[in-house]
């Protein structure tokens, strides 16, 4: 039987809170709202060397085009190269240097990658050559970032059932399928569609990035002044429009801008500004959190921690368990129910932490997973780079030696640049480091939300547990010798 | 009430203007869609005749798939089932090296019998890969400048139109 529900009257404790919830909750909504915006650091471009570098026709060019003549090599020696992963240079430079490079390279300085990548180049020439310039459909406006998130996750699948990775032949296939869609993109949509709207590294760089240290911004007192009828976004008739369709005036995000400096050149009231500031501060003064994004950042914590369980010795051992007690030898079908759990794990653990935080701060469960996934991002970053630390240190040796061997020398040795210790130390550094950062926008974002330090409070424990817990899981794998890719 | 002398003139200068533009962006279209297409079917015949020249057996099914990772490669027959004396089924346990003639050089292109696999592999289809992207990218740069070139037109026909109303008032 039922319990009885106390009835509704006034005067009521079930009343009362509910009625001392939403006074709570809009005077938060108020004291939010009027929260100051990030606040900027100093600006770069004053100094004159950086203002010359950025304002330079030859800027970004100058890096995309040798950017291009190593990338057309990976190409070449990916599809025409030795087939073996271990001699082949394409497979070297391509996973055990540029993939770990990468991370770091968007906490070091957003998202520069994007502004270089021979794919971004590819998709102007397309379009200056027969390019129709349709306008971006609405659908990929609505949905863009779950297509992104799809199709990460669908990549590292196939990664693991044909292999990617150990496969410079799949690797090859991959970077052929990613140009024609760059092509296609390119052809038929505007400015870089692709860039924004559909590439896989494009998603992990826009939340990568929201930890990097340098970024982009307008000084909207200036503009607020302007008469360049949007000239940083539309471009001029000698400079390009934003590639990423962003509007530096009311940009409060690295996410999407690639630093390509169209802006500066454009603007003709110097009021773009470029500046340092500390890892993660962006995260810490979200102000329109998205689901999507909190998701992706979870769902690349769930394929590092794949990524690290299907390199360990017990990857095997779970095969054969699986093997013995379901009968089921096929890889894929087991990779498949793998992968699908080891996704859902992150997101599932931050649903419960984001409904154990709705209980406290009153707020939505879906608002607290938005919000409070974007503090899971530095212990995102730290795990990821942390993971393909160990394949750059561990195999660094190989993309000289491979390298070498293109120009006809026969080098050889150990592949490792130092020994496993040192890079088990700098791992749990770096863990340490990310865990630190969440913690960190955990409780910056929970301050800046609510006011109450009993709202604080309710929210920051179970997502503090959370990161925690992911924390303590990479430590762990991180303890066990993991296998190479080369 | 008809257009006066400059606005006739303006039209028509747009015009050509217009049409030098489309006929420049054509021959563009068209030499790059031929170079492509051009590379994609030479490509594609002189790889398959690499291919051909240097596979040492024809490409299978299992092959690709083995190349790819897949699961559940055709398994081997088992060596209990096969008659002793079964042609190319040396089971007496000896297994002869391959020998390198005194008079060849070590280094002989194409005698590497070390197992190391250097050079494109006979798992790889690089032709018809090679040539499904490149025709399928001039199919994209064609129906691209197709679409360029109506949108063209008809931001002409309204500016045309446009000076014409004006004309009109």
């Amino acid at each position: 039987m039922r319990p009885e529900r106390p009835p509704r009257t006034k005067g009521s404790p079930r009343l009362d809170r509910a009625v001392k919830a939403r006074a709570e909750t809009k005077s938060d909504d108020a004291r939010f709202d009027r929260q100051p915006d990030e606040p900027l650091g100093r600006d770069l471009l004053q100094n004159r060397y950086v203002s010359a570098v950025m304002r330079s026709r030859w800027y970004p060019g100058a890096f995309q085009i040798p950017i291009a003549a190593v990338f057309g090599l990976v190409a070449y020696q990916l599809l025409a190269g030795p087939s073996k992963a271990h001699d082949n240079a394409g497979t070297a430079l391509m996973w055990v240097l540029w993939w770990p490079a990468l991370p770091l390279l968007y906490v070091l300085l957003g998202r520069f990658w994007c502004a270089v990548c021979p794919f971004a180049a590819l998709s102007d020439f397309v379009q200056k050559l027969v390019g129709a310039n349709r306008p971006v459909p609405p659908f990929l406006k609505k949905y863009g970032i779950w297509v992104i998130d799809a199709t990460f996750l669908a990549i590292t699948w196939a990664d693991h059932v044909f292999g990617i990775v150990g496969s410079p032949w799949g690797s090859g296939i991959l970077l052929l399928l990613l140009t024609f869609s760059v092509i296609v993109s390119g052809a038929f949509f505007q400015r870089r569609t692709f860039c924004r709207y559909l590439c896989f590294l494009g998603g992990l760089s826009a939340n990568y990035s929201r930890t990097g240290m340098l970024t982009l911004r307008a000084n909207t007192d200036i503009c607020s002044t302007c008469t360049a009828k949007a000239a940083c976004y539309n471009g001029t008739d000698t400079v390009a429009a934003c590639p990423l369709f962003s509007f530096p005036r009311t940009m409060d995000s690295g996410a999407n801008c690639n630093l390509c400096a169209n802006c500066i050149k454009a603007c003709p009231n110097d009021a773009i500004t470029l500046t340092v500031r500390p890892p993660t501060k962006e995260l810490w003064f979200l102000r329109t959190p998205k689901i999507e994004e909190s998701f992706l950042a979870m769902a690349i914590m769930g394929i590092v921690i794949i990524q690290n369980v299907t390199m360990l010795g017990v990857w095997s051992k779970m095969l054969a368990w699986v093997d013995q007690t379901t009968g089921i030898t096929s890889y894929p079908v087991i990779f498949t129910a793998v992968f699908a759990v080891g996704v859902s794990i992150p997101v599932a653990l931050l649903a419960l932490a984001a409904k154990v935080a709705a209980l406290g701060n009153l707020e939505s469960t879906f608002k607290n997973f938005a919000r409070f996934g974007y503090a899971l991002i530095p212990l995102d970053v730290a795990a990821h780079v942390a993971h393909n630390l160990f394949h750059l240190l561990a195999e660094g040796n190989s993309v000289f030696y491979t390298f070498t061997a293109l120009f006809g020398a026969h080098n050889s040795g150990p592949t490792a640049l130092v020994g496993n210790g040192t890079i088990q130390v700098l791992q749990f550094a770096l863990l340490a480091l990310g865990l630190t950062g969440s913690l960190y926008t955990v409780k910056r974002i929970a301050h800046r939300r609510y006011l109450s330090p009993g709202r604080r409070l309710s929210t920051m424990v179970p997502f503090a547990v959370l990161i925690g817990v992911l924390a303590v899981l990479n430590v762990a794998m991180f303890t066990v010798p993991m296998t190479h890719r080369m | 009430m008809s257009m006066t002398v400059e606005q006739v003139i303006k039209a028509k200068k747009i015009q050509i203007r217009g049409d030098a533009a489309t006929w420049h962006r054509r021959f563009a279209v068209a030499s790059v869609g031929a170079t492509v297409a051009a590379a994609a079917i030479l490509g594609s015949l002189i790889l398959t005749s690499y291919d051909q020249a240097s596979a040492a057996a024809p490409i299978s099914a299992a092959a690709v798939s083995a190349g790819f990772g897949f699961d559940d490669p055709p398994a081997p027959p088992n060596p209990n089932d096969m008659p002793m004396d079964m042609p190319g089924m040396d089971m007496g346990g000896s297994s002869p090296e391959p020998t390198i003639p005194a008079e060849m050089p070590p280094d002989m292109p194409g005698m590497d019998m070390t197992g190391d696999s250097h050079g494109a592999s006979a798992a790889r289809p690089l032709a018809p890969v090679l040539g499904t992207f490149g025709g399928a990218t001039s199919a994209v740069f064609f129906a691209a400048g197709l679409m360029r070139r109506k949108d063209r037109a008809a931001s002409l026909v309204k500016k045309a139109a446009r000076i014409a109303g004006r004309a009109k008032k």
